[in-house]
């Protein structure tokens, strides 16, 4: 969050592997990859909400499948922390039958 | 004190009047043992995300507990043998919240930090890959 914001320096163009995380902005095209891939960042971060409402059914229900899984971060972007959370109040909410343990097709 | 949450599931098959004293009964049940009730909310039938006992649909009712553990002991027990309740659920949050309240302090303290920090540019090197 805090630490999003550091270097857009001139240093840049040389070490370019390594950082993905850090590079604020996507590069397009520079690893050989041949999709462009938009950073993808964790909604809970930039919105500001950090707690994660078990009861909030139109929240959590994006970040899982239509079968009912929850979604892998590396698809929805959400950082670390917050899966975590999300994690458990998807389970929660699938006790008390607010979202399905596995939907029908 | 302790703070809970506690939804549960009636049926929906349950006629109204009924159910309006059902909700009354456990209200009672965590008045009696010394705990005050914050909130309660009914929110009203609601699909089920997938069948219980049989039923696609519940009517949903939420309480928040404000008291000890013998309060939502004597709850859940009573939750567990009236019939027409289907499903329940209790939550203990003032832990959570009591974090999320430390975590929202300490952005906003460092969110007034962070200006007077800003001009140099070694400082943040220093500390970017927290």
């Amino acid at each position: 969050m805090a630490e999003e914001k550091p270097p857009p320096p001139a240093a840049s163009s040389a070490g370019q592997r390594e950082g993905r995380e850090q590079q604020p902005h996507a590069r397009r095209g520079r690893e050989g990859r041949r999709f462009y891939r938009r950073r993808k960042v964790c909604r809970f971060c930039t919105e500001r909400l950090d707690h994660i409402d078990y009861k909030d059914v139109k929240i959590l229900s994006q970040f899982v499948s239509e079968r009912g899984k929850i979604l892998p971060r590396r698809l929805t972007g959400v950082c670390s922390p917050h899966q975590r959370q999300l994690k458990v109040a998807v389970k929660r909410a699938r006790n008390i039958a607010l979202l399905p343990f596995a939907a029908p097709i | 004190m302790r703070i809970y949450e506690v939804i549960f599931i009636i049926r929906a098959d349950v006629p109204e009047a009924e159910l309006d004293s059902l909700v009354e009964g456990f209200q009672q049940v965590v008045a009696s043992t010394g705990s005050t009730l914050a909130k309660v909310e009914k929110w009203g039938k609601r699909p089920l995300a997938y069948r219980v006992h049989g039923q696609r649909e519940g009517f949903y009712v939420f309480f928040e507990v404000h008291g000890t553990g013998d309060a939502v002991r004597e709850l859940e027990r009573r939750l567990k043998v009236s019939e027409p309740v289907i499903k329940y659920l209790t939550v203990r949050v003032d832990l959570e919240r009591k974090r999320f309240e430390k975590m929202r302090r300490r952005r906003e303290r460092r969110a007034a930090r962070r200006p007077r920090r800003a001009p140099a540019p070694s400082v943040e090197a220093a500390s970017g890959p927290a």
